[in-house]
């Protein structure tokens, strides 16, 4: 089973890592979306689970307008009109476009793209439930119920299920004495 | 139109269950629902889970959220007993016990889609998270019990608003069982014109498994509890120490954890008994009754106790206890005292164990019965004593085949 837990706010961690660590030790993967990682410097998660922060989580994405104007068409035009004896300089300047003006484009309008749930949305489809076939979308603390609430369709309509635990998910834990 | 066997469905609220990163909260309220389940119909367990919010702004957007989440979220899983779990999430803000039990029922209301509890028996675990969430939540002909375990129960009749809260609790249930005279005692005390309402049922103790081999010698000893002040570990260790100067085929399991933890380890190491002495970690109850078989002595040195769990068990065990008159312990024991094993005064020193261990040498193995020991405490203790209780007065009407006048 794959689980995906929602920590932004980071106050239930030791509960996130005693989950993470279950369902790892059944065979499952885990993914666990952080607002600040530093926040678990002393809550580290179990060995084979990713940490993944929702900054550079949407960071990584850029709307098909963005991308096809500021990276598709410059990058188009300069490899046809750059070919021939111009290729190596037609390289070089495509990597410098890249660097120097596309990236800082898309950092500029990254604010944008994070302000607007529709885009985390994608974000989060595509890179979190589409590539890692999450089965279980745990929300893990109060901090992550706006968030988890706006991806609500999203999720379930990629055939995940949203749930406060994914300790449920398997019979109950013996208990502990001492 | 409800059958007969529907009145006999129950619910148990408690704001504790054992859950991963905490293992052995609730594992009472676990091993009720396990020793209670049988002779009901559908048992449904509400475990309202505190969640803390620490951004006051976002409340709001976060409790809207919680409530478009919930039934999505919100599955209902096996547990003991053959019950049924639900974990709910409950924010809370609150910092007194009286807020949070508000709290605690306002969240269970948005679970339940603001639909009462179905069934007829409501069981809470704790008066104010428990008891004031089941009332808020019952139909208005269920009949609502509460259990109070709270060893910081004074705690609560300190905060105004939470004691307040907890007269109405007492006003509204239908009856409410302390897990030990001293909690009833304390009640009682605070609530004095509620004294009818208040009963003792004891928490349920497991008499499953015994040893295959019986004790031939006080060898091997055993400690099971949290490593603090209040339970005498170090007087336990000290005693240990001097006692294995006469007899070096002594041992000690120290089973727990606490912030004496490092300073016994060290003490051990200063006696020269390091090598005689295993300091483990808490361990599951089925670990901890496995260890209990292979060890001879229970030593429970606790300064104040108001039950001492581990005591009965480690006579349900098959093993004899050394063990200081705490409070609980004169209680549970009580007319078995030398047939269980040897009690001993509490000193702030280890003599009062050493002597007791040497008196309980001489005396073991002709002066004990530790097989009638056990089988008064399963009548006492044991899950079927202890469900047989509590179904008295959760169906007074009806056995377990919904047949009246039982």
């Amino acid at each position: 089973m794959n689980v995906l837990f929602l920590a932004l706010g980071g106050s239930r961690r030791n509960v996130i890592v005693a989950e993470a660590e279950e369902v790892i030790a059944a065979g499952g993967a885990v993914t666990v979306l952080v607002g600040k990682p530093a926040k678990w410097r002393n809550d580290r998660l179990p060995e084979g689970a990713d940490m993944m922060e929702q900054r550079r989580l949407v960071r990584g994405y850029r709307p098909a307008a963005a991308r096809l104007l500021v990276d598709r068409i410059p990058l188009f035009l300069m490899r046809f009109f750059l070919r021939g004896p111009l290729r190596g300089f037609g390289a070089r300047l495509q990597s410098f476009y890249r660097r120097r003006i596309a990236r800082p484009i898309h950092h500029r309008l990254l604010g944008l793209y994070q302000r607007n749930p529709a885009k985390a949305r994608s974000a989060v489809h595509r890179d979190l439930l589409g590539r890692r076939s999450i089965d279980l979308v745990v929300v893990g603390d109060a901090e992550s119920m706006v968030a988890a609430s706006e991806l609500r369709d999203v999720v379930v309509g990629a055939g995940a299920r949203l749930a406060y635990t994914a300790a449920q998910e398997r019979p109950p834990a013996g208990q502990v004495r001492g | 139109m409800k059958s007969e066997a529907d009145d006999r469905d129950v619910a148990v609220l408690t704001p504790w269950y054992p859950v991963p990163h905490h293992k052995y909260s609730g594992a009472f309220v676990q091993a009720m629902v396990e020793a209670t389940a049988p002779g009901c119909g559908a048992v449904t367990l509400y475990h309202t889970d505190g969640w803390r919010l620490k951004a006051p702004e976002d409340d709001v957007a976060a409790e809207e959220a919680h409530q478009r989440l919930l039934p999505d979220a919100l599955r209902p899983a096996p547990t003991a007993g053959g019950a049924s779990l639900l974990r709910v999430p409950i924010l809370m803000r609150g910092r007194t016990f009286g807020s949070q039990a508000v709290e605690h029922a306002r969240g269970l209301g948005w679970a339940l889609g603001g639909e009462p509890i179905p069934a007829k028996v409501v069981h809470a675990h704790v008066g104010l998270r428990g008891g004031w969430t089941a009332l808020e939540n019952a139909r208005p002909d269920a009949r609502v019990f509460v259990t109070e375990h709270a060893s910081y129960l004074h705690q609560v009749l300190e905060q105004p608003d939470s004691r307040d809260l907890y007269e109405r609790v007492l006003d509204r249930c239908t009856g409410l069982f302390a897990v030990t005279d001293a909690l009833r005692e304390q009640l009682v005390e605070a609530f004095p014109a509620f004294a009818h309402k208040i009963d003792v049922i004891s928490n349920p103790i497991s008499f499953e498994l015994t040893r295959d081999e019986p004790v031939t010698a006080l060898r091997r000893w055993l400690y099971v509890g949290s490593f603090i002040e209040r339970k005498g570990v170090g007087w336990v260790l000290e005693a240990f120490a001097k006692c294995r100067a006469e007899d070096p085929a002594l041992t000690l399991t120290m089973i727990g954890d606490g912030k004496l933890a490092e300073q016994l380890e060290q003490r051990a190491a200063e006696l020269q008994v390091e090598d005689a002495v295993t300091f483990l970690p808490p361990v599951t109850p089925d670990e901890c009754t496995r260890l209990m078989r292979e060890h001879d002595l229970l030593v429970h040195a606790a300064r104040w106790e108001t039950f001492g769990v581990s005591i009965i068990e480690a006579v349900a065990a098959g093993m004899p206890v050394l063990v200081t008159r705490c409070g609980g312990p004169e209680r549970t024991l009580a007319g078995i005292e030398d047939a269980a094993g040897q009690m001993i005064d509490v000193t702030e020193d280890a003599d009062s164990i050493i002597d007791g261990y040497r008196r309980l040498r001489d005396r073991f193995p002709r002066d004990l019965d530790l097989a009638e020991a056990r089988r008064v405490l399963e009548e006492r203790f044991g899950y079927g004593a202890v469900a047989k209780a509590h179904h008295r007065h959760w169906f007074p009407e009806t056995d377990a085949n919904g047949e009246g006048d039982t």
